[in-house]
């Protein structure tokens, strides 16, 4: 049978090319006969009027064949529908699939193209696709579990800088939720969590806890899946109500499921604890990056899990210095953002006077309950700027594959000629184009989420807060896909069925029009990548700079060889009598340790926490601007400290080993407290007031200034206080040696051991470690602008190299003219050359105007670069061009390369 | 059976079909409507027309023997069915009907 077949085809040779085409899209049925019919026809008719006429006579039956065939087909198709369903709408539906299915096989055709075109836009709406649905996870995503979670409001302090709120004091909390008539309710959790040990039956096992107030579950309208949730009498008094809720996975993973009914006997560090209550197993915390909770205790019961902690529990809850409750509230019905913040304001001045504090200090109700306004501030800065990013790479996209679509169009002139002639519309010629970019749309679409299920996980670990990304993308994101990849469809669409329509038939089929259209829009679309790209690419050099940056910054101390182990005492019996004991004794073993240069102990790792006090105005300071507060930071170290973060002592001295008990109480303070505090006049001697109940503390030096809470952070004022005279149960030991710090850990562990076998270790680390964690910061940014930029640039080139490769291919009559009149070869490649650079150059110039408007969406992002960074700005075109010469070298080679009697035979 | 009408080019064909009697190919009758006719039809228009009377029944069609030449393969050859037949005579009787009552009318 495939003999026959190509038996057929063979003697079917003698038929005009074209005739042998159109041949082709007959039914098999008919094609054999149709072969035989138009030999004998040819036959006969160069014989009578010659071959050119008998070819031409060829072509038009077959043309006519296939007009005919498809005017039956359509017909049958009619009259075998069901006589009494006559609408339109199946017509259309029909033509619809059809164009569909055609476009399908014409892209099948051409896998090359249909390969490219669909990874390309693939990549442009994964990127989208993969920011869309971070930005959802941190945004939108209402916390499972909760009831009517838009009711919910967050409320915070605020002190006056826009996007900025952060915890309460417990009295504070006390007073807006007695205040409050336009909130249903107004509950407050611990804006930390507690690492306890927990012993259910015989095991024990370490659990973290959230201590909350008895209303917080009913604030949230979470449900108990077993049992009940606190009452009001639990939290009204300390240490008096030892009960627990669970999460429903401690419940089931450590309590043993449904069997251990609530009332079961909970062990945390110590203290008997019982389960009242199992959390409905939906919720897992307020915001995205919550952690895990395992059992949530009464606010008032904190104390009897850690117990002789940092400061003494009741003075902590009863301070309102002291901020560290996170407070959320429930609208009532007519209730509104800004009516709760009309309504606590007020009570905000009373406190303010009442207790004191800064003039511009109050209150911030929030419908982002999920975020610290601050961090909810620069997470949407973040999302913002990188949705920007991926537009810009969409459009980039979108632009690559409307040139190489039109391109192909131009190319598929002849085919889109005869469709016309066999009667097809201009209107019927633009929908097969459109079908076919839908195709390569829903194709790229398809991709774009599978890619960005990957991706969306990985750039979420490169987020600075750490959320969980589900492995499948959800309906928002599916739809958010589909509708961008429908709008890149039907742009890429236009450009190439705009050209189809409308062109003069017969010159397409016969190829004259191959100069016309399409030239200017292209150009376009090349300037227009360009520009897009150089924005990008401008983008990814800031951020690299400020990469960079972020690495060389001066910390103010010196991270290598720095290793730091992190003990809880309090978790392990310690009073601050015993305590004080082991820290002297723990630093007098490490220090005695091989290749240990200095061993001390240190509240605070920098970058690790954000304990500060208000210090108020005090007899001898000197505030600068009508303040009469002073938020610092406070560390408590013990002697060696400073030596070993190589922090060098400016004034004064150093802690030693007489700072101790029964010594005068001392403190050191940094350089920007200093000039904050006492301006001019020198610190050495004065003092200042650390705790209202405590004399004031003598200040015996300055040292200078370091980054404390993050890299970027401004000078700020820091007090360092002696830690036999401040005792804290949570402390670091602070190793510095010459050598590895990280080889350190073992030997440092079993030094301690020794002392307390008994003793658990937070994680252990070096400082080189802490500081590269914060400069990862600016690592996302670097990485994900990057990456984009790479693309766009590699898109941007690969469209100019695209363009111009195609316009030597179509002008090669012209360049073999030129150069049978005498134009050098080297001539005509400058001329291909200047014609890509010219776009390049008006595509850099259009870009770099952009990126200049663009430059407040980087504003805050950067470290130690201007969003309008010049070097960035002149870089960037710089590559830019230079890759864009780059991707010219073939096409002018090409047109060098053109022999003038082959280019003049064309055709 | 329901009585199948024909249209004119239809017609034509049949009658050409019937003409060229068992010897009918679509080139056949494209020359045949050309010389006795003088009609330029094309195959397009033919097979159409003879796709569609085969399915109506009034024509019949097979492979016919290969020919006796290099590479000379089987044509597909065209016939009139009764019902062919039938359809032609019906048509040609409604013909003279109406010329017989035109011509009646006229004198």
């Amino acid at each position: 049978m495939a003999r026959v077949e190509r038996s057929r085809d063979v003697s079917a040779g003698s038929l005009p090319w074209l005739a042998r085409e159109l041949l082709r899209v007959l039914p098999a049925s008919r094609r054999a006969e149709a072969i035989d019919d138009l030999l004998d026809l040819h036959a006969r008719a160069s014989a009578s009027s010659g071959e050119g006429a008998a070819g031409r006579a060829c072509v038009r039956e077959a043309l006519l064949m296939v007009a005919w065939s498809a005017y039956e087909s359509r017909r049958r198709r009619r009259e075998s529908r069901p006589m009494h369903h006559p609408t339109r709408k199946p017509a259309m539906l029909a033509d619809v699939a059809q164009d569909l299915r055609f476009a399908v096989r014409a892209l099948g055709r051409r896998p090359g193209f249909a390969l490219i075109t669909i990874s390309v836009l693939g990549l442009g709406i994964g990127a989208n696709v993969t920011i869309f649905t971070l930005a959802d996870r941190l945004f939108r995503d209402a916390p499972g579990g909760v009831a009517n979670a838009h009711e919910l409001v967050g409320v915070f302090r605020s002190w006056g800088v826009p996007d900025a709120g952060g915890s309460l004091s417990y009295p504070d909390y006390v007073d807006y939720r007695a205040a409050t008539r336009t909130l249903s309710g107004l509950a407050a959790f611990s804006s930390g969590t507690i690492a306890a040990t927990a012993r259910v039956g015989g095991s024990s096992a370490p659990a973290r806890l959230l201590t909350v107030t008895d209303n917080y579950f009913r604030v949230l309208g979470v449900d108990p899946a077993a049992g009940r949730f606190f009452r009001p009498e639990e939290n009204r008094t300390p240490d008096t109500h030892p009960v627990a809720v669970v999460s429903w996975r401690y419940w089931m993973d450590r309590m043993g499921g449904a069997e251990a009914a609530p009332g079961a006997e909970l062990v945390i560090n110590g203290q008997r604890f019982t389960v009242i209550g199992v959390v409905s197993p939906e919720f897992l915390g307020l915001s995205p990056a919550s952690p895990r909770v395992d059992v949530y205790i009464p606010i008032m019961m904190r104390n009897a899990v850690a117990p002789a902690s940092d400061t003494a529990w009741r003075e902590r809850v009863a301070s309102m210095r002291d901020r560290w409750v996170g407070v959320i509230g429930r609208l009532t019905p007519g209730a509104t953002v800004e009516s709760v913040q009309a309504e606590l304001g007020p009570v905000a001045t009373r406190i303010r006077e009442t207790w004191g504090g800064d003039s511009n200090e109050s209150v911030l109700v929030s419908a982002q309950f999920r975020w610290y306004p601050g961090t909810r501030a620069s997470l949407s800065r973040l999302t913002r700027m990188l949705l920007a990013a991926v537009g810009l790479l969409l459009a980039i996209a979108i632009a690559n594959v409307a040139i190489l679509q039109i391109a192909r169009a131009s190319a598929r002139d002849r085919e889109l000629g005869i469709r016309a002639a066999l009667g097809a519309g201009r209107g019927r010629i633009a929908r097969q184009l459109l079908a076919e970019s839908l195709v390569i749309g829903g194709a790229g679409c398809i991709v774009g989420v599978a890619l960005s299920t990957v991706a969306a996980r990985v750039a979420a670990a490169w987020l600075p807060v750490s959320i969980h990304v589900d492995a499948l993308p959800d309906a928002r994101a599916l739809l958010f896909a589909f509708v961008i990849a429908l709008f890149a469809s039907v742009l890429v669409g236009i450009a190439p069925a705009a050209r189809g329509a409308g062109r003069d038939v017969l010159g397409l089929i016969q190829g004259r029009d191959r100069h016309a259209g399409g030239g200017r829009v292209r150009d376009g679309l090349v300037v227009l990548q360009v520009a897009l790209s150089l924005v990008l690419v401008a983008g990814a050099v800031m951020f690299a700079r400020s990469l960079s940056a972020a690495r060389s910054v001066d910390t103010g101390f010196d991270d290598r060889g720095v290793l730091i182990v992190g003990v809880n005492l309090a978790n392990h019996g310690y009073d601050a009598e015993r305590g004080r004991v082991f820290l002297r004794e723990a630093i007098d073993r490490l220090t005695a340790l091989p290749a240990v240069s200095v061993a001390t102990i240190t509240r605070q790792v920098p970058f690790g926490g954000d304990w500060t006090t208000d210090l108020a105005e005090w007899p001898g300071a000197d505030f600068a601007g009508g303040r009469d507060t002073l938020t610092a930071g406070l560390n408590v170290v013990a002697p060696g400290y400073f030596e070993g973060m190589g922090i060098p002592v400016l004034r004064g001295r150093a802690f030693d080993r007489s700072d101790d008990r029964g010594t005068a109480p001392v403190v050191i303070i940094n350089e920007t407290f200093a000039r904050l505090a006492f301006g001019d006049a020198d610190p050495l001697g004065l003092t200042v007031p650390l705790r209202d109940d405590w004399p004031p503390m003598l200040i015996a030096g300055v040292v200078r200034d370091a980054k404390y809470y993050q890299l970027d952070e401004a000078p700020w004022p820091q007090i360092y206080a002696p830690i036999q005279q401040f005792y804290m149960a949570r402390v670091h030991f602070l190793v510095r040696t010459e050598g590895d710090a990280a080889a350190l850990a073992r030997p440092v562990q079993r030094a301690l051991l020794e002392l307390d076998p008994a003793l658990a270790f937070e994680p252990v680390e070096t400082l080189s470690a802490v500081k590269a964690e914060q400069v990862a910061r600016f690592r996302t940014t670097a990485h994900l602008v990057g990456l984009t930029g790479l693309i766009a640039l590699f898109l941007a080139c690969a469209g100019l190299y695209g363009v111009m490769a195609w316009r030597v291919s179509r002008r090669t009559r012209e360049l073999g003219l030129r150069m049978a009149l005498g134009a050098t070869r080297r001539g005509l490649a400058a001329d291909v050359l200047g014609n890509g650079l010219r776009l390049a150059a008006a595509g850099v110039l259009i870009g770099l105007a952009a990126a200049l408007l663009l430059g407040r969406l980087v504003e805050g992002m950067l470290f130690g670069v201007h969003p309008r960074d010049p070097v960035s700005l002149l870089l960037a075109p710089i590559l830019l061009v230079a890759v864009a010469a780059a991707s010219l070298v073939v096409p002018a080679r090409r047109a060098m390369r053109v022999d003038p009697l082959i280019a003049m035979r064309a055709d | 059976m329901a009585r199948t009408s024909i249209g004119e080019f239809e017609e034509l064909v049949l009658l050409a079909v019937r003409r060229l009697h068992r010897e009918a190919t679509g080139g056949a009758i494209q020359d045949l409507l050309r010389r006795e006719a003088g009609r330029r039809a094309s195959l397009g228009a033919i097979y159409a027309v003879l796709d569609r009377t085969q399915r109506k029944g009034l024509v019949e069609s097979w492979l016919g023997a290969p020919r006796a030449v290099v590479g000379g393969r089987a044509r597909r050859h065209y016939a009139l069915t009764a019902g062919g037949e039938q359809a032609l005579s019906e048509s040609r009787r409604v013909r003279d009907a109406l010329w017989r009552a035109s011509r009646e009318a006229a004198t």
